[in-house]
């Protein structure tokens, strides 16, 4: 299971306030955090919304540069603009993971172009410029579209984490339920590895943390192989040590009982 | 219980199915619809927005008031608009997200308030260029614009999008004002977009609309 720690992204506001500011020290302590609480990639987001890209793009820099210096682990570089990811992926050198490519215009071929060249694993959203699909079989559809144009650009399936996009249950009270069977289908028709963005599915409900992780449980049993996430949250860590033991993914359960004895096991 | 009371409660209480049959029964009883929309349902969803505003409500029961509303709407629309009375909907609100942005929620939120609060709505839909924006004013002719973008990738298109309006003259003496909201948008880019307003979230976007037309 990869976790992916959520906490460094601008638009949560504290964030965004210490890459306006160039708060080195902020940045640095959330990603040091994230390394503790066992995060295996740190998320960079500077999206902070000054509606100029070239400040995003040394943003960028700026932050992958100064995360590096704290943390070993790698780093996923959070954009929907190229040149903000190009920049990301040069100041970390390869082996950063890219967040996100979809079908949208611009942002399969391009991005995947940069992804070869710095040996990224990638994430990939199964939106088009349509927008993204409300049912299972439509995403698997688009998801299936962005593997064969991926394929004949001569990438494996290997490199991809596919997001269903779990949209949040408060507009829509199906969401859940397709998020979790269109992770079924891409892992059984695709042979894909699938991750989500946890904490989207809670939004506008109360007790959002409660929400999270039981979510996360459930994906976990149809085989969730990645979860963007807050790594600082004790309870959802719980539930992956948990988890992973309980499906047979953690050998004599080695993982939870090192978690237990390290305290970081709450109920 | 006054039927007016029990109006609101059930916009409160999201009785889609009680909301039909009350609002039949009161204008059999010889209520004037303005009088059944304004003040049996429109209270009732003032309080919805106060407890929403509160945390004591949600977006899923929100919206299930705003689909009540909506009922209620299917049956007092046409009688308030063909005997011209002089309450009508409070004003044409256009909608759409920016060109290169393709989210939807936050739109289909903002398009419930604005339904559930009186307003008539337009949606032109995700991924609208700055053209199709000025189409769509020609055509519709609303008092309100509302443009959506969820990305920072994608706000400079609401920049081009306020630019083509005023290019094409739409905003002059005020006949439209542009409100712009989305997760990524803060009050300082609206201004500096020369937007009109800026809806914080859904509720706050009505809010800044109904000052900015001076209702209520």
């Amino acid at each position: 299971m990869l976790i992916i720690g959520e906490l460094i992204n601008a638009t949560r506001k504290s964030v965004r306030e210490a890459v306006i500011n160039h708060d080195r020290e902020f940045i640095q302590d959330l990603a040091r955090k994230q390394d503790e609480a066992g995060a295996d990639y740190i998320d960079v987001n500077v999206a902070t919304g000054s509606g100029k890209s070239e400040k995003e793009i040394e943003d960028m820099k700026w932050a992958v540069e100064l995360i590096k210096e704290v943390t070993e682990k790698p780093l996923t570089i959070d954009t929907t603009s190229k040149e903000v990811l190009e920049s990301g992926l040069k100041a970390y050198g390869p082996g950063a993971m890219l967040n996100s490519i979809s079908a949208e215009s611009g942002r399969l071929e391009p991005f995947l172009e940069l992804a070869r060249q710095y040996e990224c694993p990638i994430i990939a959203l199964p939106a088009t410029d349509k927008g993204i699909p409300k049912d299972v079989e439509g995403r698997l559809q688009v998801a299936t579209e962005i593997l064969e144009r991926a394929e004949k650009m001569g990438f494996a399936k290997e490199s991809f984490y596919f997001d269903p996009l779990a949209f949040p249950l408060g507009v829509d009270d199906k969401s859940g339920e397709v998020t979790l069977e269109s992770l079924r289908r891409f892992r059984e028709e695709l042979g894909v590895k699938t991750t989500i963005g946890l904490t989207n599915i809670s939004h506008g409900l109360p007790q959002r943390a409660l929400l999270n992780r039981t979510y996360l449980v459930l994906a976990m049993g149809v085989g969730l192989d990645s979860a963007l996430l807050n790594p600082l949250d004790k309870a959802v860590m719980s539930s992956v040590s948990a988890t992973l033991a309980l499906t047979g993914q953690d050998p004599y359960c080695g993982k939870y009982l090192r978690a237990f004895r390290k305290g970081d096991l709450v109920v | 219980m006054s039927m007016m009371e029990d109006l609101s409660k059930t916009i409160i209480e999201g009785d889609i199915g009680g909301v039909k049959t009350l609002v039949q029964k009161a204008l059999d009883e010889g209520m004037e619809p303005e009088v059944v929309l304004g003040e049996g349902l429109m209270s009732g969803m003032e309080v919805v927005g106060k407890r929403f505003a509160a945390d004591e409500m949600f977006i899923p029961e929100v919206m299930l008031s705003a689909r009540t509303m909506h009922s209620a709407l299917e049956i007092l629309r046409p009688l308030l608009e063909s005997e011209q009375k002089e309450v009508k909907m409070k004003g044409k609100v256009l909608l759409g997200t920016v060109e290169g942005d393709i989210h939807d929620i936050g739109k289909s939120l903002v398009e419930m308030m604005f339904t559930a609060n009186g307003f008539e709505v337009i949606d032109i839909g995700i991924n609208v260029a700055p053209d199709a924006f000025v189409e769509a004013i020609k055509k519709h002719k609303p008092n309100i614009v509302g443009m959506s973008a969820l990305l920072t990738s994608t706000m400079p298109a609401m920049a081009e999008t306020v630019e083509a309006i005023d290019g094409s003259e739409l905003r002059k003496d005020g006949k439209i004002k542009i409100i712009v909201g989305g997760a990524p948008v803060t009050e300082e880019y609206a201004e500096e977009i020369k937007a009109d307003l800026y809806g914080e979230n859904a509720l706050e976007g009505v809010k800044v609309v109904k000052n900015a037309l001076g209702i209520e």
